[in-house]
Formats: C-alpha cells, structure tokens, sequence
C-alpha cells in the first residue's frame, strides 16, 4: 500500500467469476474488515480492518464494483471493476494504523519490519454497493468478505466506532481533522475522539485488585516529552499469568514494554498483600519506560495481556504537575524506592531508564542561555589567562578569592570572570563585585544569564567570552596559598611535553591532600561503574615538587588552552549538576593526544564540604553521581572519550 | 609627622580600655611639638548625618560610620576608592594610620588605607582575641572552658552551625587584611604570642603597653589599731565574664569572724545590661554579708584615686584571659597591688609578691585562702607596699610609639 505501488495501480476490468473471495490472497496477503460503519446522513462508509503483508505482495485495496460494459461485450453484466483506492482521489480517504495486536498473532518474531498493518478506510457515497479486493503484484485479486452492517444512527455509531476503540483512534480523528463528509458525521466523530477514548481511559483505573487477572497499581508518572514516559507502580498476579506488557495511546500507536521493566522491591506491597497471598515476590514494583513520546496531558494505557488472553488496563496519568528540567530528574530519582537494596542493579537501572533521562536532559537544554555580562573595571590588555569562576550557592567565597588575588601580579595579567550559575545570588554577587572592584582595584566581569546551567554550561558561557589563550578553571572554594600560582601552571601548561592540562595541588584547610591527580576505579560496590579515586585523599603531602603525569585531574583548578577547551567543545552539559565532566574533558584531551600533569609547586587551599553528601536526600544526590557515571562509562565505551584506564605511554623527552 | 589614630568606639560614648588608649594617645602624639594627629572613632551608623559615612565632630576628630560583627569582621560601610573614608583619608595625608582595634571598623579597611594612603606606615594594636576566637575574642569555649589554641575544627565544635571551612575562610580573609599591616601592637606578651601561635609573623609584633594617664602614688590607707589591711575592692564592669561573682562568692565564704575584720566593695559599670539570671545571681551574692559587702555601682575614671584611698586591695575575677586590663596599670599607679587569677594578661602584669598575689583561675577557694593569708599575715602588705611597680606614663609611651613610627619597616 505504498506510494510506488499506489502508483503503479490502475483500475482493471475483469470478470465477476473470476474473483474470489477470501480473507486470505493468492500472494499470502491476509486481511480483514473488522467494522463496517454507514454513515446514515452524510452517506459514505468507514470500514476499519487491517491486511497483512509480510512480504510486500500487495499492490493495493481495490473497490469493486460492478461494470456495466459496452452492449456485445463479452463480458457484459458479468464483469467487475477494481478501481485502487487511493487516499485523496475521488473522495476515498485510506490511512494506516498501527496494529501491535495483528504483529503479535501473525508475526510473533517479528520478521515484518512495523506494526502498521492496520486501516481505516473512508468510502465516499460514490461508491455505495462498492466491495473490497486485495490486488497483488502479480495481478490476482481476492475479494474482501466485509461484515453486514446496516445504516446505523449517531447512537450506535459511537457504540460501533468504540469497539474498534483503540487502534482507529489516530486515523479517525485525521478524518475527523480534515473532514469527511458534511455536518453531523463529523462532529460525532469528533466528540467520539474528544469524549469517547478520553472517557474510556479516564474511566481506567489507576489500581486493579482483579483475582483472576492482575493486581497492580501506577503510582507515578513522569512525562518526558520526546523520551516518552517513566512510570512507578508495582503489580503480582495471583492466579493468572502476565504473558505481555504494552503501552497504548490515543494514536493508535503501542509499545512493547517486555525489555523495559526495571523490577524494584516494594515492602509495602508485601506487608498489605503478604498475609492474603502467600508467596508473593519482593519485586513487585516496577519503574518502566515508555518509550511514546508523550506530551503532557496525552492519554496512555498500560495493557496488560494474560496467558488465558484476559487483558487488564490501567491508565497512565500524564497530567500531574511536575518540575522541569533538572528537579524534574531528581524526583524521578528520588521516586526508587529502597535504593540501599539496588546497588547491585544500578548498572541495569540506568541501562534502562538512562537513554530517557539523558534524552530529557538535552531537551531541556535547546535554549541559547540570553548572557548579560558587567564589567567592573578596564579590563585588561592582552591577558594571559582568563581565570573562570561559577558561583553557585553561596556568593561569599567570592570576596574570599578577591582579597587574596588582589595583590598577586599575575592578576595584572588574568581577565577574571565570575559566573553567576544561580539566580538568587545575582544581586550580592553584583553587589561585592562593586565594593570589592572599588576596594581592590581588581579588574573582573560578572556573567549570568538568570537560570542555573550547572557547572559545565557556567564555564562555557565563561569560555565563550573569555579573551586569554590560556583558561584557568577555578571552583570559588579554591584559595590561593601563595601568588604566582597562575605563572607556574602556566608555565607548566607551555613547557612540559604534551601539555593538554596542568592542576595544582589541593588541599584541605588542614593542610592534608584533598586533590592530587586522580585515577579510575572500578567499585566492587557498585558493579558496572567507573568511578574516580583521588589517591592520597587525606593524606600529608610527601610527593616531589616536580610535576607527574595524572590519568585524570579535577576541573576544581585546573589550566588548559582555551582552543583546546573549544575544540572538545567545552564541559559536557549532557551531566547532570556536576559530576564527570571535568574527567570527560581530561579524556576528551587525551584522546587528542593532549597529556595531563599535576604542578604541585602550585599549591591551593580546596574547602571541599563534607556537607555534599550529607542530609536526607544523600541517595536522591548519589543516584544522580550514578547516573553521571552510567553516562560517563557509556562514552568511554562507545569511543567518544579515551578510555582512563589505558596505560599513557611515558613521554620520549622531558 | 602626621599621625591618624583610628579607633573601634569614642569614649564620649563608649567608655573601653581601648578606646581611651587610642585616645590618649592621640591627645599625646598631638601635643607634641612637631606632631599632629587625628582621632577616627568608629560610630554606630544613627550617629552620623544622613548620606555621608563620616562627620567630623571637632578640629581633628571625626566619626565613621561601621558596625563590622564579630562573625565576619566585615566593614559595613563602602572604602573604595570613591568613598567618604578614602576621601577623609587623604584629605588627612598621614604618614601613620595607627588601627586600635578593628571590632566594627571591619578588616576591610586596612585596604582602604592602604590604596588611599600607599605611603602611610599601618600599625595595628590588638585587644583581645576577636580575630582567632569568635567566642567574643574570649578564647574560652562557649561551654566555658578555657581554649589554648585556635583550630577551625575546634572552633566548629564551640559553633555548631559554623564549618571548619568557614572558620578557616575566616582566618585568611582577616590574614589577607593583616597582612597590610606594617607593625602589629600587642599590650602584652602573652597576647602577642597567642597571634603568633595562630600565624602572625613574630617580626611585625611588638609589645608596648598601653599607656595610662598621671595618677598620684597613694600611701597606704591609714589602719585603726589592730585592723588588718582587709579592703578588697572590684573595680570594672559587671559581666560574667568579669568573674565579680567570684570575688564575692571567694568573700562570702570567708570565716565571719574574718568578715568581721574585712570588707568588699564593688564598684561596678553595666550590671543593668545584663540577662536576669546573672543579675539575680549578684544580688543574691551581694545580699549575703550586708555589714561587709557594699555594691556602689559605676564610677567615673576621675574619681579612682579617691575611691583607691579607702581600700587595701584591688581584687580581679576574670574567667578568661585577658590582654592587659587597664585597671592593672591603674591600681599600680595608685598605690594599690591586685589580686588576680593566674592566667594570661592579668598573670603577667602582676608579679606575685611584687604587683599583688595570684590565685587559682576561676577557683573561689583559692581566692578566699589567698584573702585569708593577707587577713592574717599584716607584714605581706608592709613588704609588697615597697615593691609595686610604677607603670610607664602615657608620655613614655607615645615617645617610644612615635619612635616607632619613624623607624625602619620590619619585613615589608
């Protein structure tokens, strides 16, 4: 029923004997009209029925209808015209739907490539009496038997367009859109699509305790957009067996949901159904994906199908109020319950649902963020470096970094950004910037763009507008120890072979090593990942004043030359907060070749807080870590980044 | 030379050891021939006029606005270069901006005399311990312990809402300040080691007691026949941690028939100020020998010699360290040896059998044995009479400071 074949078909004369009627061609084409509609006042017929065709036999639906012919015709009174239906010619209307159903009886292994098997078809008054043949590429034709309908009223037309409820859905509500006949088909078939389906899943539950099929409920709903659907519920089955799992929508369109359930345990399911039902799993939660792009307020289904071939629906409410953009993951995150008993399943978890809350991620980010930048000063001719600092939180640290950068030349030569990453701390941050100015004598921009990017996205804004070759990353935790820190890294980043990056050494308040390179590891805790290990963490600082080579440094302070920084195109925003994206940049250089040294004659303060991971909501925060670091292995894996693990060969010269 | 004398408060308002010190020595540097100086009070920001961060209040004498907490020590009020303050500042031109103090002036501002001033020599003298200790610069834990040393991990316990990073942010921005400064004053020793031990460079310190006014030497207070030296009086303000409480508990529980023979006044500025229960617990102490302690409450500097002839000895209770309390100096001058716990400044500017005697710190028993000893024992006051040192004289002090502010820089 493609367009070429459309095409290639036109109408044939042939006798009435010679077409037979079957729901099964000659070219193995299967078929059946399942619903015959006559409209009373409008006339016309919508006849709703799919045709399977595993091996592109078909060349197209045919109406039939009988031929006069010429007197002395042989064939004359006998003969029949197959006249291809074509969507838009002559008033017929032919669309397809998906029909995961007829996939799942005739294509288990699903050989055909789509579910589209489905039609529905709109014959106009013209062709009243007219019948239905499949016509196949090598010419035979087989006349669809089609179901004794009468006229029917308005009432009952409803009651008939609603058992074929769902899968004509789509297609009657484009007929509907565009019109198919005049006044009161139309806006039955509008209030059926508007009323009817919406009714029908309204009126699903969102909580089944049906025995002989299925216990279950959905608990909550995430809409992704164009990533589809994240749903939270749980269900058992006491006596029946679940055989199968769709997703159904108003467009007719479904989703095999077998590969897409991440089981999740529920205590309170087995304290509530225990005592009842003897037996029952720990599992019984679910989170699935859905992978329907679905819009907020679009109806979903979930359709549970049994081995005794029972169906059960629930409805997927899609119009709660939810967050957007970053909190709207974290809910999601915190939404899994009992994670301490996941950790071994994280691996799978982000498997499944990664993809969606990465393709989420990025949707939220299409927006160029609006920058407005304000100077505090002349700035500096020529600068050296351009020092980069995102202030999210708390804005103190910044007067903080001031008083102790005032007096170290190099910042004679460093053009000095701070990037405003949450909006609260505009106006302070604004504020100081002109009382420190005023005080100091320091030269600096203020960059915000009124919403939060995260760490990344505040340093590309930053590196965008930044006028030095040379880019020092800096945390607005970091303080310097000495001056001239800026001169030795960049040194460093000029003279030490293969430079990509260089990083000072950091420490803790109390003198101990809070970053001194760090290293990949593999976490016997939590299988599947790669984590990043900073040896020496809390340790003195016994290492040599010469520089050493790190499989990976801390963007908390690191040097790079800004055309590097761009041509990697920047800290990758795909993280979600910050977490990995200074190692993505670190491999992202190494696979160019780049290689990345500690300097730690260059020696920072870093007041790292241990109340990260403090507080209730430390899983809700370490899932999110996870989550980076599923994303972070991803791109090792798939070759985008270099891999940390690799052996760097030592450089030939120093 | 022309010298600006910054101070924390202005003693028309705020009568404390170290705003009259800065006072004093500015009335000092100035009358000297070949000299003038400045005085710069900082005031609560309702004094000053509307729209402007200073007001100058006579020749010579200005307020600024400021109200730099404790937490931070942080100016309140702007210093950059298009400022009020830098405006004043150079409208003075000194060649020595002397800080006392920099409570509510904020650290901040050592900066703006720096850029405003490049040339001008910055002293510092500090009081107490405001910039390492948060605890009111006591260095006494909130729980009451004394503390020997400052940590930011220790310093997050006394404040459970502050972190160690904060406490550590705290230090480098007040170092980032200090580290402007040219020469640091300490009026004691035992104060210019607790900086030292908390990273002031031992170079830029030096000890020079704060000066105090002309007092006439009294003689000893004429005795009744057979009355012991047993006069014991507190002179200062009434706070808890001023330790009154002590010194009348320590009195309370001496024998009667001592009481009989002794007497303890207290002379005593604030105590309105304080929370109920504390002022309950004084009334309840001062209630408990009517015939022998008497509470006369504040007096005037000026009337100090005339209330020092009626007693024998003066009598200290602080619970923390203290840096060189005034009243020391004072009650030397006058004739007077002290009684004093034996800790930090009081410790050291009292010389036991020399200055006065020490007793146990925040130990009433101790007191009370010590009052006891002196109760009985009439040569110890015969022999200390002969002993007691005179304090240097303001005079002294400004020399030696205008010495100082003419010579070489330690390590700039």
């Amino acid at each position: 029923m493609d367009t070429d074949r459309e095409t290639q078909a036109m109408p044939r004369r042939m006798p009435r004997a010679a077409l037979p009627r079957s729901e099964e061609s000659v070219g193995g084409v299967r078929a059946h009209v399942e619903s015959l509609l006559a409209l009373d006042r409008c006339g016309g017929r919508v006849l709703v029925g799919w045709v399977f065709d595993p091996r592109g036999q078909l060349l197209c639906l045919d109406a039939v209808v009988a031929d006069g012919g010429a007197p002395g015709d042989a064939l004359h009174g006998a003969a029949l015209v197959l006249w291809p239906l074509l969507d838009r010619h002559e008033g017929v209307r032919l669309l397809r739907t998906h029909r995961p159903d007829v996939r799942d009886a005739l294509d288990p292994r699903r050989e055909a490539s789509g579910d589209e098997h489905g039609f529905v078809l709109y014959l106009p008054p013209s062709l009243d009496g007219a019948g239905l043949a499949l016509r196949c590429r090598d010419g035979a034709a087989t006349e669809l038997p089609l179901p004794e309908q009468p006229a029917v009223e308005p009432q009952s037309l409803r009651h008939a367009l609603a058992g074929c409820w769902p899968h004509a859905a789509s297609a009657l509500r484009e007929l509907v859109a565009e019109g198919i006949g005049a006044g009161d088909i139309d806006a039955i078939v509008a209030e059926l699509a508007t009323t009817e389906f919406d009714a029908r899943v309204t009126a699903m539950p969102l909580l089944l305790r049906d025995p002989p099929t299925t216990f279950a409920s959905i608990d909550r709903v995430f809409v992704l957009g164009g990533a589809g659907l994240l749903v939270f519920g749980w269900h058992f089955e006491s006596a029946n067996r679940l055989v199968a799992l769709y997703a159904e929508g108003a467009d007719g369109r479904s989703a095999d949901l077998a590969a897409s359930v991440f089981s999740l345990p529920r205590q309170d399911v087995i304290d509530e159904f225990a005592a009842a039902i003897p037996g029952l799993a720990p599992d019984t939660g679910f989170l699935l994906h859905v992978p329907l792009p679905t819009r907020l307020g679009e109806w979903r289904a979930l359709r549970f199908v049994f081995a005794d071939g029972r169906e059960s629906w629930l409805r997927l409410p899609t119009d709660a109020a939810q967050p957007h953009g970053v909190a709207l993951i974290k809910q999601v995150l915190a939404e899994i319950p009992a994670p301490d008993r996941l950790r071994h399943r994280f691996g799978a978890l982000f498997d499944l649902v990664g993809p969606a809350l990465q393709s989420f991620h990025a949707s939220c980010r299409t927006q160029p963020p609006a920058v407005q930048v304000q100077a505090f000063g002349s700035p500096v001719t020529d600068p050296r470096f351009s020092v980069i600092v995102p202030l999210y939180g708390r804005a103190d640290f910044m007067r903080h970094q001031l008083v102790q950068f005032a007096d170290d030349p190099d910042f004679l030569r460093a053009d000095l950004i701070y990037v405003v990453d949450d909006p609260a701390l505009l106006q302070p941050v604004l504020d100081m910037a002109a009382n420190f100015h005023a005080l100091l004598g320091l030269p600096l921009r203020v960059v915000w763009y009124g919403s939060n990017r995260g760490f990344a996205g505040a340093n590309n804004v930053a590196a965008a507008l930044a006028r030095a070759p040379a880019l020092l990353l800096l945390n607005s935790d970091v303080l310097p120890q000495q001056h001239g820190w800026l001169s030795c890294l960049d040194e460093a980043l000029h003279g030490l072979p293969a430079a990509g990056m260089v990083a000072p050494l950091l420490q803790f308040a109390d003198g101990s090593v809070q970053h001194a390179g760090m290293v990949p590891r593999e976490d016997p805790f939590l299988p599947g990942f790669l984590m990043n290990a900073h040896p020496g963490k809390g340790m003195p600082w016994t290492g040599p004043d010469e520089p050493a080579e790190q499989p990976l440094l801390t963007a908390a302070c690191v040097m790079l030359r800004r055309d590097d920084y761009l041509q990697a195109g920047g800290l990758d925003e795909g993280y979600i907060v910050g977490d990995f994206e200074d190692s993505d940049l670190c491999l992202a250089l190494r696979k160019r070749g780049r290689r990345l040294w500690l300097v730690p004659r260059a020696r920072l303060w870093h007041l790292e807080r241990q109340s990260q991971n403090a507080g209730s909501s430390a899983w809700q925060r370490q899932l999110l870590t996870l989550f980076n670091a599923w994303r972070y292995r991803r791109r090792i894996e798939t070759g985008v980044i270099a891999d940390p693990r690799m052996e760097v060969p030592p450089c030939a010269s120093r | 030379m022309r010298v600006a004398v910054i101070a924390h408060g202005h003693p028309d308002f705020s009568k404390g050891g170290a705003e009259i010190a800065a006072r004093d020595l500015w009335r000092g540097i100035d009358a000297h021939p070949g000299h003038q100086a400045w005085f710069i009070a900082r005031a609560p920001h309702p004094m000053l006029h509307l729209g402007t961060a200073v007001c100058a209040i006579g020749e010579r004498e200005f307020l600024v606005a400021g109200d730099a907490g404790i937490e931070q020590l942080s100016a309140t009020v702007t210093l950059g270069d298009g400022s009020d303050f830098a405006a004043m500042l150079r409208a003075i031109d000194p060649d020595v901006v002397h800080f006392h103090h920099y409570l509510f002036l904020g650290v901040e501002m050592i900066r703006a005399v720096r850029r405003a001033c490049p040339r001008a020599r910055i002293v510092l003298t500090l009081h107490e311990y405001l910039a390492i200790c948060r605890n009111v610069g006591q260095m006494v834990t909130t729980d009451g312990r004394l503390c020997h040393r400052y940590s930011p991990l220790a310093c997050a316990q006394c404040f459970p809402d502050v972190s160690p990073e904060d406490v550590f942010l705290r230090e480098r921005y007040v170092k980032a300040h200090f580290a402007l400064v040219d020469t640091f004053i300490a009026p004691s020793r035992f104060l210019a080691e607790r900086y030292v031990a908390w990273g002031l460079p031992a170079t830029r310190i030096r000890v020079i007691e704060n000066g105090v006014r002309e007092l006439p030497r009294l003689p000893p207070r004429a005795l009744a026949s057979g009355e012991p030296h047993g006069r014991f009086a507190y002179f200062g303000q009434i706070n808890p941690f001023k330790g009154v409480d002590l010194v009348l508990e320590a009195f309370a529980s001496l024998p009667r028939a001592l009481r009989r023979q002794a007497s303890l006044d207290v002379f005593g500025s604030a105590l309105a100020n304080q929370p109920e229960p504390f002022r309950q617990r004084i009334a309840q102490l001062l209630a408990t020998d009517p015939q022998a302690i008497h509470y006369h409450g504040p007096y005037e500097p000026e009337e100090l010699p005339r209330l020092m002839q009626e007693i024998d000895w003066v009598v200290m209770g602080s619970v923390w360290w203290e840096n060189s309390p005034l009243v020391i100096q004072e009650a030397h001058a006058l004739g007077r040896p002290v009684l004093c716990p034996d800790i930090g400044g009081m410790a050291e500017k009292v010389e036991p059998g020399v200055g006065g005697f020490h007793y146990r710190a925040r130990d009433a028993r101790s007191l009370a044995t010590l009052m006891q000893r002196l109760l009985t024992d009439p040569q110890v006051y015969t022999d200390i009479g002969a002993r007691l040192p005179v304090p240097r004289p303001c005079a002294a002090i400004v020399d030696e400071l205008l010495g100082l502010y003419a010579g070489e820089r330690d390590d700039v």
